[in-house]
């Protein structure tokens, strides 16, 4: 059945979401039980089943609350189907260039091999970076904003072929009134003065990979000779961010925040979250690993531990932003009122249709993750898309066409997750990979708690 | 309608307490312009999940 509804209860606050117009409420405990039994025109049978547990008055009372909502349409609203404002076709707008398939760091759980992605270590050369600008100004049609998003390997490997396309993309942008948004995602092992500076000048917005506290990260994202890298990267990251003080950054615009990922090694996270923040860096992601058969996987046994880690995490973030000295969380970050649009919603993280990624000699795949699996090449900057199909399979495997999706009561927030885990683990891009659901769904439970707490702490100040 | 619980943490409420004026349904028929920012929300990227987004509009 289609969930219609999810309720839940986290550090003592009661939450009802309705899925089908995102409409969140903060709920007694007496709601949350009569939600077991209430349809939205059962009464008689609600009163009935809760009237052992309160007084019939009350159970009256609060179904005359819900059915107020229900006539607001923020319960029980209509099921949603595909809109026409979802394009049959996916436009291209994002572009992932993997300018340098080599890599200075060996992060034991990288899915690129050190960077090369199964295939010789090699570097982009200039005139395939100006290509795939071509082909983006091409295939994003009508639309204005472009993005373009510098990896590898570690990008910065490759400053030539960078700063060739940057230059190219801001002529570019003059003469065909497109707008690209550019952003770099770095080990910052090289992220220099001079680097900083002329990304800086750039408007980059910048990625950087730090993995919480200086042991879990020296263990995970050893140099190349094996030697940790917590000292150097913090040292150039925190010279980073000081140089962008005062600028025009902030989180959706030109941003910098740092990003980690935790393994089965380090499922007290929480604490690599705060070192993260007490390091100086307050822009802050920190996600699971995806690994199959790997001492680093996160099991299902782990899942109980990840959940109470999540809780920890709330309340920590919750408690420093009450003391004033909060951080963003980008896993907690919702806007629940003008969040995206359902097409937004159907279209997921639009690889293959909307995001391709840009292999180092100009093949294209749906995205970073595809680069290099079998079967998955979608054609190449010089032929153009020769499987169109392909694309269109993917543009088509939204959480409307997904068994497990279309059912699962987070389907418009979390958007089907990633068809490159759905791949790895089932072969299959419609099947999502169950431990990635689970985190997803415990985290956007987080994430609605998080903002109804703002939002009730906000009204009760005033 | 609410009081904050010291403690707990929990927030209590009468009943019920709405949080957020959804646009969902409306966006059924103006969404869809597409100017709105990709969201990989694997580990090695952005990481960010549809529902973190906002809308550009
Ligand atoms: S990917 Fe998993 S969590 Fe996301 S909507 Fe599908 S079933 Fe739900
Ligand atoms: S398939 Fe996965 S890794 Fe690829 S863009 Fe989508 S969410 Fe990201």
């Amino acid at each position: 059945m289609k969930a219609k509804i999810h309720k839940f209860e986290q550090n003592g606050t009661y939450i009802l979401l309705d899925v089908n117009s995102g409409a969140v409420h903060v709920i007694d405990k007496m709601i949350y039980d009569l939600m077991d039994t209430f349809t939205g025109e059962n009464d008689e049978e609600t009163v009935h089943a809760w009237a052992h547990a309160y007084p019939e008055a009350d159970i009256r009372e609060a179904l005359g609350e819900l059915h107020t909502l229900m006539e607001q349409q923020e319960l029980f609203a209509p099921d949603i189907d595909v809109p026409p404002t979802f394009r049959q076709h996916g436009l291209v707008k994002s572009l992932c260039l993997m300018v340098a398939q080599d890599c200075n760091l060996r992060c034991k759980y990288c899915f690129g091999d050190g960077g090369s992605y199964g295939q010789e270590r090699a570097v982009m050369t200039p005139d395939v970076g100006r290509a795939a600008i071509d082909f983006l100004i091409e295939k994003s049609g009508p639309r204005k904003h472009c993005e373009v998003d510098f990896f590898g390997g570690e990008p910065l490997m490759n400053m030539k072929t960078v700063k060739a396309v940057t230059e190219y993309a801001r002529k570019k942008e003059q003469e065909t009134g497109k707008r690209f948004k550019l952003t770099l995602t770095t080990n910052g092992m090289l992220l220099t003065d001079e680097n900083i500076q002329w990304l800086n000048d750039h408007d980059f917005s910048l990625v950087l990979s730090l993995d919480g506290r200086k042991e879990v990260n020296d263990a995970m994202r050893p140099d190349v000779g094996g030697h940790g890298t917590y000292d150097r990267i913090v040292r150039n990251f925190r010279r980073c961010i000081e140089s962008r003080k005062g600028g025009n950054y902030d989180y959706r615009g030109v941003y910098t925040y740092l990003r980690g990922t935790y393994t089965h090694e380090n499922l007290d996270f929480t604490k690599d979250v705060l070192s993260m923040h007490d390091a100086g860096f307050d822009i802050l992601s920190l996600e699971p690993v995806v690994l199959k058969d790997s001492p680093y996987a996160i099991t299902e046994d782990d899942l109980p531990r990840v959940y109470a880690e999540y809780d920890r995490l709330v309340d920590a973030y919750m408690e420093r932003r009450r003391a004033g000295h909060g951080f963003w969380f980008f896993h907690f970050n919702m806007d629940l009122s003008n969040g995206p649009c359902v097409a937004k919603r159907l279209s997921g993280c639009g690889a293959g249709h909307e995001y391709f990624a840009v292999a180092e000699n100009g093949d294209l795949y749906p995205c970073h993750q595809f680069v290099g699996r079998e079967g998955y090449r979608l054609g190449s900057l010089s032929e153009g898309v020769t499987r169109p199909e392909l694309s269109q399979y993917f543009r088509e495997s939204h959480v409307l066409n997904k068994e497990k999706c279309r059912d699962c009561w987070a389907r418009f927030f979390c958007s089907g997750g990633c068809h490159a885990n759905a791949d790895l683990f089932h072969g299959d891009i419609r099947q999502p990979y169950e431990i990635g659901c689970a985190i997803q769904k415990k985290r956007l439970e987080c994430a609605i708690l998080v903002q109804a707490l703002q939002t009730l702490e906000a009204n009760e100040k005033q | 309608m609410f009081h904050l619980e010291a403690g707990k943490g929990g927030i209590q409420v009468k009943h019920i307490q709405t949080v957020n004026k959804p646009t969902m349904q409306k966006s059924l028929k103006t969404g869809g312009c597409g100017e709105c920012q990709a969201s990989c929300q694997s580990a090695c990227k952005t990481s960010c999940t549809v529902g973190n987004q906002v809308c550009e509009k």
